[in-house]
């Protein structure tokens, strides 16, 4: 829908428009590195073995540290008891929360390291043993004696709100916070966002359908393959921290707001990472080092959790109830909606007041609304603390929207394809917080066809006695970010012309280092293979960089290391127009080498010049090339704090997937047959890592939608924290995956790119729901969808029909057995 | 990491092995390979004693039976040209289907039925080919796996150890599957069946079902068995298979699903083996 610019209700600032053109200039044509499946940097290393993480850090004599938790989810600590665990031989020092008096957090500094009086969680750590080995600690673990005065246990954000609710912060109002947190004193309300535009209660007086259910994500864990690892040292000046995180900057940041120290006295290295999904964004397991290694000056202290700690010990993801109800006219216009939305925190929510203002503003999914009063809670739970899940706030609230649009067409009588191209957003379109959609944010309408057309075609059959159903749901994406997320890159020539590359960006697996690899070289006129990125972040030499989240890397990372190759560029060309004594204009390159437009044979290499020019007389010619950039995004702004509208995203990103599936009727199993994706996330720098960003997002959805969620026991205690009980998928479980990449160049981006790391998690769960619905005329409100679930809801609803209806409808309404 | 562990032992006989189970302290168990046993992290257990050197990984055939040591693996059990002739393969499928590639090249047949897990494939398929187990302590015995179900505290007290697992070799051609209900094809099942049919004509001469994820072990479904015998097998016989399962298992802390799906996987399995039987 083309709407006037005067209709709406907020207006973005001219200054604030985010219409800062990267220069996209390129001395070679766009595709010679670019939009090429350059084989990944790190791809040797890692097959091979030799790429180091955290655990293989080889620092000499180090000190075990094991951490002992809370076996109460909510409780008073009466006593805590650790004269034993000081007299077994080989334990060097016992710390516990007296040792730590400071909370920490940056949104909201709502959690001692240690807890002290109080624990919010089953696991919370409550102490940390530092022994000689591994053994010791653990043994030691056992000796320390604590007890608790039980409290009542909160474990869903429903029971969190009710008015009679237990209190898991008393002293809320008392923490501090940024000015952007809106916690409610005397709830266990840590934040909440509120987004209104329009008229809401007009709109659905004069609606023509009013549709509104009820919603439920799970927690879920992140199952990184490398668990979280730190090692920290304090040589008495500078605390030293290896750890596996995507954030080093801030942990730098909350480590030396602890200590009291300056961030200069803090320096993180961060190895290559073994999976990260958000679950490495925050700041977890790094504290407890840094406080026993201040604690035990010189010897390095180490703490690899276990794979069942993975579960409880570090942050978990999504858990989030929603209300969602929306309004539409006799046409299928959406005219409003409404929603209330509760993010389940944890015992602790720094790490989910923004996730929970995302979801809000995101929960409209990618339609045009005019009429919203959008509510959005994160809320206090005696769970493991919520944090950063790959997709961070769009999956939980897609799931409602996208599982609402069907509901809605279904109940218009209008194809639900239809009814979403009915009110898809567009270019010049505005969104929720009043951002008018650019044309280079992508084709949304397009990526629904794509995904509608791949669905019609390449069936395989049904199997005998086998449902079938085929589901959409569509999706936008935008990095939740902070305003002014910045991004840096170095540059440096080495002697043989090759250059290294220097940013803050983590290699967590999703390629970055290539991607970054290709844009230096399709920058600097080199091959791939003359760029050398360096893996390794440590915070005393790397360029600063916010975060490795957020789908950003590529996009802000690539502009910065486009700029710095750019600066190389330009100094490179500054020698050479010396020493051929032309302007720089004049100059050609190519093949890492700079000559005098058409005089190839006059070339001089990148070698000659990268670090210092020397003249046949001896003189130099200019110092060596270091190329510098920098990036950030212009025009952000926080909420307005009356409407909860304005320029909170940088980009979005528009796309669809689609689900084809088979259902037993009998036994309720679903097998999935095929997941499709279409994205148009601008300039695709690196189609197979792009594509294998997307199908490990879908595949990591299907776990999601069918098999993943954490159970707890009344007490708060996790009941399958292992790799059995909490299944994720396995390759055999993954259907055949198809992904389409719509190129719709981003005028901000690095050759027009984006990045595409979440989106492909984000639309799954309800297109299989939606497929299971067009299969059984069932509709699921809660994730995972069990065999168990489905054959509930179809006895149910062949109760209330009074006929089996997958098998008598299945010719008319599409379900056909082929 | 197994802290509480202070001895391993590699006995090279049998009276040395047995000797070493029966200390009372330190704390002694028996471990074939390992894969349960080390995963548990035990703090009650101070001692192990690693069974790979009593030679008991052997795989036998004769004109009646199939002999099987307890420490044959799993993996040894899918590449045996005698395992793989058995019953359809049924064992073989059943011991690809119980573990990981990684797992099955260590995990023992004996261990998979000390364990004993409810839902395991492989002790469900024993149990249907009706396998006997030889038991050693100071004597040995020769016992039904059912008993060992049945009755485990008696039958496989402390300080004794599975030493071989004997199987019949069924008389006629037999028709067999295997049946799940799980969330994914290689997840842990919610409930499975197996079954063993063999025909004269249109009626079934000889029926064992066995039944896991109901109840701590496998179990067989006798009333379900004498329910097919000498019956004709047709798709009303099925749908009566699956009415009557529920009815004939414990319904303690089952749920109302896993009870209808056990009903579900023995007529599946049922009319899988009954069809495989006629067309060979």
């Amino acid at each position: 829908m083309e709407v006037n610019e005067s209709e709406i209700q907020f207006h973005i600032r001219e200054d604030c428009v985010i219409e800062k053109k990267i220069d996209q200039s390129s001395p070679r044509p766009m595709d010679e590195y670019i939009g090429k499946s350059y084989p990944r940097v790190d791809g040797y290393e890692k097959v091979t073995g030799q790429a180091k993480f955290v655990d293989d850090m080889n620092l000499g004599r180090v000190l075990h540290a094991r951490v002992v938790r809370s076996t109460q989810a909510h409780a008073r600590i009466i006593r805590l008891d650790i004269q034993n665990v000081r007299q077994l031989p080989g334990v060097r020092a016992v710390i516990t929360g007296d040792h730590c008096p400071k909370r920490i957090g940056h949104a909201l500094a709502d959690q001692y390291p240690l807890a002290r009086d109080k624990v919010r969680y089953w696991g919370e750590p409550v102490a940390v043993i530092v022994a000689d080995s591994l053994n010791i600690a653990d043994a030691a673990t056992e000796l320390v004696n604590i007890e608790y005065d039980p409290l009542p246990v909160v474990l869903h954000p429903r029971q969190a709100v009710h008015p009679d609710a237990p209190l898991i912060h008393e002293e809320l109002p008392n923490y501090y916070h940024d000015p952007l947190i809106h916690s409610i004193e005397g709830t266990n309300i840590a934040h909440h966002y509120r987004l209104i535009r329009g008229n809401v209660e007009k709109a659905y007086s004069e609606a023509h359908l009013i549709v509104e259910n009820e919603y439920w994500v799970p927690w879920i864990a992140h199952v990184q393959i490398e668990p979280h690892g730190c090692v920290a040292q304090w040589d008495g000046e500078m605390l030293s921290i290896w750890t596996s995180s995507q954030s080093p900057f801030f942990v730098r940041d909350i480590i030396a707001h602890m200590l009291d120290i300056s961030p200069s006295r803090v320096r993180v290295h961060v190895p290559y990472v073994g999976g990260g999904f958000g679950g490495k964004s925050d700041v977890t397991i790094e504290p407890l080092l840094a406080i026993v290694a201040h604690a035990i000056p010189g010897t390095p202290i180490q703490l690899t959790l276990t794979r069942e700690e993975m579960f409880f010990g570090t942050l978990v993801g999504r858990g989030v109830w929603g209300k969602v109800k929306h309004a539409v006219d006799t046409q299928g216009k959406l005219l409003a909606e409404e929603a209330e939305l509760y993010y389940g925190s944890g015992g602790y929510a720094d790490y989910s007041v923004w996730i929970s203002q995302g979801g809000g503003h995101n929960s409209t999914g990618p339609y045009y609304i005019p009429n919203l009063n959008l509510n959005s809670y994160c809320v206090y739970t005696n769970t493991p603390p919520t944090g950063a899940y790959r997709g961070y706030g769009h999956p939980e609230v897609h799931w409602m929207v996208e599982r609402q649009m069907d509901q809605i067409a279904h109940q218009l009588g209008i194809d639900p394809v239809e009814f979403r191209q009915k009110n898809l957003l567009g270019p010049g379109m505005v969104n929720s917080l009043g951002q008018v959609m650019k044309d280079y944010f992508g084709q949304p309408n397009l990526c629904l066809k794509t995904v509608q057309d791949t669905l019609g075609k390449d069936r395989v059959p049904t199997q005998a006695g086998r449902v079938r159903g085929q589901g959409i749901a569509c999706f936008m994406k935008s990095p939740v970010m902070r305003s002014n997320a910045q991004s840096g890159a170095i540059l440096r020539f080495n002697e043989d012309g090759s250059v290294t590359l220097f940013t803050g960006a983590i290699e967590i697996g999703q390629g970055v280092s290539t991607i970054l690899t290709q844009i230096a070289a399709q920058t600097l006129a080199m091959p791939p293979e003359m760029v050398h990125c360096s893996t390794e972040v440590d915070t005393q030499y790397s360029p600063y960089e916010w975060q490795t989240v957020a789908s950003h890397t590529t996009w802000a990372v690539g502009n910065a290391v486009h700029l710095a190759a750019l600066d190389a560029l330009n100094q490179i060309k500054a020698s050479a127009a010396i020493i051929f004594g032309i302007p720089e204009i004049e100059l050609e390159t190519d093949n890492a080498r700079v000559f005098p437009r058409g005089q190839e044979k006059l070339a001089i290499s990148y070698a000659q010049i990268g670090v210092g020019y020397r003249r046949s007389d001896g003189t130099a010619v200019n110092p060596p090339v270091v190329g510098r950039g920098s990036f950030v995004p212009l025009g952000l702004t926080h909420p307005d704090p009356n409407t909860g509208q304005g320029n909170l995203a940088a980009s979005w990103t528009f796309g669809c997937q689609g689900v084809d599936l088979e259902v037993d009727p009998e036994s309720g199993q679903i097998s999935v047959l095929r997941l499709i994706s279409a994205l148009d996330a601008g300039r695709i720098i690196n189609p197979e890592t792009a594509r294998g960003q997307v199908e490990g997002a879908m595949v990591m959805a299907l776990g999601a939608s069918l098999l993943e969620k954490l159970h707890f026991d009344p007490s708060g205690k996790i009941l399958n924290d292992n790799l059995v009980d909490y299944r994720i998928p396995l390759s055999v479980d993954t259907p055949a995956m198809e992904v389409y990449f719509l190129e719709t160049l981003d005028a901000s981006g690095p050759y027009g790119a984006r990045g595409i790391g979440e989106h492909g998690i984000v639309a799954i769960p309800p297109a299989i729901a939606n497929a299971l619905s067009q299969a059984l005329e069932v509709d699921f409100h809660e994730i995972p969808i069990t065999p168990e679930m489905v054959l509930e809801a179809f006895a149910s609803q062949k109760k209330n029909s009074g006929t089996p209806t997958p098998y008598a409808d299945a010719g008319q309404s599409g379900n056909t057995h082929d | 990491m197994w802290s509480s562990l202070i001895k391993y032992h590699r006995p090279a006989t049998m009276n040395q092995c047995l000797r070493l189970l029966s200390k009372h302290l330190p704390r002694t168990v028996p471990m074939a390979g390992g894969t349960w046993l080390v995963a548990q992290h035990d703090p009650q257990v101070e001692a192990v004693v690693d069974l790979s050197a009593l030679n008991l990984a052997f795989i036998k055939q004769s004109a009646r039976q199939i002999r099987l040591g307890a420490m044959v693996t799993l993996q040894a059990l899918i590449e045996s040209p005698s395992i793989q002739l058995l019953a359809n393969g049924l064992l073989r499928d059943a011991s690809f289907n119980d573990a990981s590639g990684a797992i099955r090249n260590v995990a023992t047949l004996g261990g998979t039925i000390a364990v004993g897990n409810s839902f395991s494939e492989v002790c469900l398929v024993l149990l249907a080919l009706d396998a006997q187990i030889a038991i050693r302590s100071p004597n040995v015995r020769v016992i039904p796996l059912l008993d060992l179900f049945t009755d485990r505290a008696v039958n496989l007290p402390p300080g004794s150890i599975i030493t071989e697992i004997i199987i019949p070799l069924p008389k006629t051609r037999v028709g067999s599957r295997i049946t799940k209900v799980s969330l994914t094809p290689l997840s842990k099942p919610i409930v499975n069946a197996v079954a063993l049919v063999s025909r004269v004509g249109h009626h079934c001469r000889l029926a064992r079902i066995a039944l896991g994820g109901v109840t701590e072990y496998p179990i067989r479904l006798p009333k379900i068995e004498w329910m097919i015998f000498n019956q004709k097998i047709d798709a009303a016989l099925y749908d009566r298979v699956a009415e009557a399962v529920p009815g004939v298992i414990s319904l303690s802390q089952l749920t109302e699903y896993q009870r209808e799906m056990a009903g579900i996987v023995v007529a599946r399995a049922l009319q899988a083996a009954w069809e495989q039987c006629g067309k060979e």
